[in-house]
């Protein structure tokens, strides 16, 4: 009988050697791979000299086209880079000439004369003059659509006496047309060249410092105009990088692939997440005082009627720990609020006017005085004290926490609270239905407050209004119409001290403006609003 | 008496009726689809009218929203509305985007092919990945390394997406920078962390079942008659285990990859990968049901697809496999 073959004989060495090649190409293949990547996170110090380079900034929705008149568009600080106003909102309100170089408002407050700024180009070539300006104002002014800007509800007529005079006539006197005119939209100039012969939109075209090099889903890139007026913009190029998820954007920050995030429109950063850049030496955190307050407002119409009893809506204000939400929700960037809006905005009430303290017993007692008892949730006969808050997690980050914070407080003085999760339409449906008791309320910022918040939602004909009152009504059209400006700031004070009598809303905190960058980048500073974003001092070092 | 060998046109009709067999319930299969999906849709909170006006900035009003639903159809029966809708997709035209304003069909095929990229490099890596670790794990000899194996196996099918995706981005775009961090824009390079997030779970779970089929055929009888007679055990399982895994493994694969292309969905946000996944949340959030019902037929579509192409596959291999589907 023939002898088995035994292992050794039968052992195929290829086998092995197969192997040792396999592990080898893998090797091989990625370290090519990977033998170009490795300068990815550390570009701080090559590169041109400050003037010039590209600035990546991440943008946090796509943008479908950049028509400054159309409603659609949510990239404000994109726009303001393509398109300019009239004027400009400054630091605290104060407005500076931009394309306008100086204006008169009439006695009566009726005529508003623009004196428009010589030898302005758009970035084709295209001459801007008053004719033009005019054609642009008209694509707006009448379109109901655009009724929260209130200029249209006042408008009478554009008149252009010569290439650079812009008349602009109202039916009565409005003093917010001049902030109104510093907006990102609708109401900037682009080019007669951005429309076509029927009126439709083809392309951007504006008298901006950038200009639209090419635009996708996924980015959006600017270049420098060669033709800008107020002298030539530091900066080569300005790419926008859609970048929709948050984690990915700083993701991106730290490694070095974009250079700001950011701002409320642009690509936000929560106050919790600046967490995660603090001992990075090659990046910044930037934060500002609010300019936005966030509130907790009621449905006074058809909500639960126990919110109708004012002593209700105050005990609900006693009893949030608005420096407790500051301190721990918003990583101690944001500040206890208690008027509607923060200090900063034009004609606001004074800081700690008031003091809306902490006080549990305060609450209860003014709930036990409303006729509301019992030892759990509090009732009145056949009403109790549980109300609906709908929630939509997208609108903060720390909108979540806030609510539970809130419902697990109102609890304590017998207040039920139901949290009602929904998505970002769910909830604007909930909420134009007026389908809920209570809800967290944004205000603006600036340029549309203090006015543009109370046109809005606190008027009688608004149909979803957080608060209204014909006392209120009166008021809130005297502070708008009047021309004189110590009428005007008694107005507002009326104004604020209805609200608070009335305990018309529950304020919660001051909304921090928060920003990231690249220290490689040089002489960024936070434009006055968070719509704005001014670039052309900025350079970048790598 | 011995078989005749059957005649060619008898095995090209074969194939002929069995290819026409298989478009057939692919197309059933997608029409059901379509019609679960339009009656689903409509169970969602929130109102289409609504929305599709507050997408346009306008605010608002009861008017608006009637006139929109008007403009919509809205306002016409369910079953009508299906009908309609499948009469236009079989002419090719998806409607027109609410958010955007432009025709789906156009931006529905701008993003067929990142999709069917990341796909392709994801399947790439659960073949890879699904090799690698079934047949480590049934080589090795010894109980560690297999055990060590399984667990990592575990791991991975076990691990979230998104968690998967945060400590590979941390690991190496934000640290080492070998990769972008999102985008499609770096090239190559760009695909490899979203082709591992979207492969790696599929791979750890085709690993384990090859690994599994490795051991039966281990045990059947020419195998260990081959182990007798003294083949390396190694040889045994790359040479005569391995090809007749095959067949299991290509029809495992293929369910796997047909999860994939659901997977791309939350992939595709993750990295900012510009598919028809990310196309379907952006449309799902605004409520924008024409290219919500595009992009879940063409997923639909894809994954039916690249299951019926490893089926193929896999009977092409192996002829006992024609028999067994």
């Amino acid at each position: 009988m023939k002898a088995l073959p035994t292992n050794s004989s039968t052992r195929m060495p290829r086998f092995r050697y197969r192997w040792r090649v396999l592990a080898a190409g893998i090797l091989l293949v990625s370290a090519t791979a990977c033998s170009g990547g490795a300068g990815g996170g550390n570009q701080a110090s090559e590169g041109p000299a400050p003037g010039g380079g590209t600035l990546r900034i991440a943008l946090g929705q796509a943008e479908a086209d950049l028509n400054v008149f159309d409603l659609k568009t949510h990239s404000f600080n994109v726009l303001d880079q393509l398109y300019e106003p009239l004027v400009r909102y400054g630091l605290n309100g104060t407005l500076q000439p931009a394309l306008a170089q100086r204006w008169e408002v009439s006695r009566d407050g009726l005529v508003l004369t623009f004196h428009l700024r010589d030898g302005v180009r758009f970035s084709d070539g295209t001459a801007f003059t008053a004719d033009v300006a005019k054609v642009d104002m008209q694509r707006w002014i009448s379109d109901p659509d655009n009724s929260f800007v209130g200029i249209t509800r006042h408008a009478g007529s554009i008149d252009t006496p010569d290439e650079r005079t812009l008349v602009l006539r109202l039916k009565e006197p409005y003093y917010p047309a001049l902030q109104e005119l510093s907006y990102v939209r609708p109401v900037r100039f682009p080019s007669p060249t951005s429309f076509d012969a029927s009126g439709t939109f083809v392309k951007p075209v504006g008298t901006g410092p950038y200009k639209v090099e090419s635009m996708s889903t996924t980015e959006i890139v600017l270049v420098r105009n060669d033709s800008y007026w107020g002298g030539r913009p530091n900066l080569d190029k300005v790419v926008f990088t859609v970048i929709p998820d948050s984690q990915a954007r700083l993701a991106a920050l730290k490694a070095g692939e974009v250079d700001l995030i950011g701002g409320d429109y642009l690509a936000p950063l929560a106050p919790e997440e600046t967490v995660q850049l603090k001992n990075q030496p090659q990046l910044k955190v930037l934060s500002q005082p609010a300019q936005t307050n966030l509130l907790l407002t009621f449905n006074l119409v058809s909500g639960n009627p126990a919110l109708r009893d004012p002593r209700v809506r105050e005990a609900i204000n006693y009893a949030l720990p608005r420096q407790a939400y500051a301190t721990t929700l918003f990583n101690g960037l944001a500040r206890p609020a208690t008027e509607v809006f923060p200090p900063n905005i034009p004609y606001a009430p004074k800081a700690n006017s008031r003091s809306l303290e902490f006080n549990r017993d305060k609450a209860s007692g003014l709930l036990s005085d409303a006729g509301y008892a019992g030892s759990g949730t509090r009732a009145k006969g056949d009403t109790t004290l549980s109300f609906r808050l709908i929630l939509d997690p997208g609108l903060l980050p720390q909108a979540k926490a806030l609510s539970e914070a809130v419902q697990a407080d109102l609890a304590k003085v017998g207040v039920d609270i139901q949290i009602d999760t929904l998505d970002s339409t769910a909830y604007a449906d909930a909420a134009t239905k007026r389908d809920f008791d209570l809800k967290f309320y944004p205000t603006y910022g600036p340029p549309y407050d203090p006015f543009g918040l109370l046109n809005n939602n606190f008027r009688t004909t608004e149909q979803i209004n957080l608060y209204s009152a014909p006392e209120l009504d009166q008021r809130i059209a005297v502070a708008l119409t009047t021309t004189s400006d110590s009428e005007r700031a008694a107005a507002y004070d009326q104004v604020w001290a209805e609200l608070n009598a009335n305990w018309a809303v529950a304020p919660l905190v001051e909304l921090p403006r928060v920003w990231a960058i690249r220290t490689a980048v040089k002489g960024f500073v936070l434009g006055p609003t968070e719509y704005d974003l001014p670039l052309t001092g900025v350079g970048v070092a790598s | 008496m011995a078989p005749t060998v059957p005649r060619v046109r008898g095995r090209w009709w074969e194939l002929v009726t069995r290819v026409l067999g298989r478009l057939v319930e692919m197309s059933a299969i997608i029409l059901v689809i379509s019609m679960v999906s339009f009656s689903l849709l409509g169970f969602t909170k929130g109102d289409v009218a609504t929305a599709a006006v507050a997408a346009k900035g306008l605010a608002v009003t009861s008017e608006r929203v009637a006139a929109e639903r008007h403009r919509l159809g809205l306002d016409l029966p369910a079953a009508q509305r299906y009908l309609n809708t499948l009469g236009r997709a079989l002419h090719g035209d998806f409607g027109v985007s609410v958010r955007t304003g432009r025709e789906v069909t156009g931006e529905v095929v701008d993003r067929l092919v990142p999709t069917v990229t990341l796909v392709a490099a994801g399947g790439l890596v659960t073949v890879l990945v699904g090799l690698l670790f079934g047949l480590v794990e049934t080589i090795a000899r010894g109980r560690v390394v297999p055990a060590l194996l399984r667990g990592v196996c575990l791991v991975f099918v076990s691990l979230p997406g998104f968690a998967l995706a945060f400590l590979l981005v941390a690991l190496f775009s934000v640290e080492l920078g070998w990769f972008p961090t999102q985008g499609m824009s770096g090239g190559l390079r760009a695909l490899v962390l979203p082709a591992l997030v979207l492969g790696l779970p599929a791979g750890a779970a085709l690993g384990r079942v090859l690994a599994t089929r490795l051991q039966e055929l281990l045990s059947e009888q020419y195998l260990v008659t081959a182990r007798a007679q003294g083949y390396p055990r190694t040889a045994c399982i790359l040479r005569w285990a391995l090809p007749n895994a095959a067949v299991t493994s290509l029809v495992v694969g293929g369910n796997l990859l047909a999860l994939l292309v659901t997977s791309t969905i939350v992939v595709e946000q993750i990295f900012g990968w510009p598919g028809i996944g990310s196309y379907l949340i952006d449309s799902l959030r605004f409520r924008d049901w024409h290219p919500l019902q595009a992009s879940v037929l063409l997923l639909a579509a894809l994954a039916i697809c690249a299951r019926g192409l490893s089926l193929a596959l896999a009977a092409a291999v192996d002829p006992r496999a024609r028999v067994a589907q």
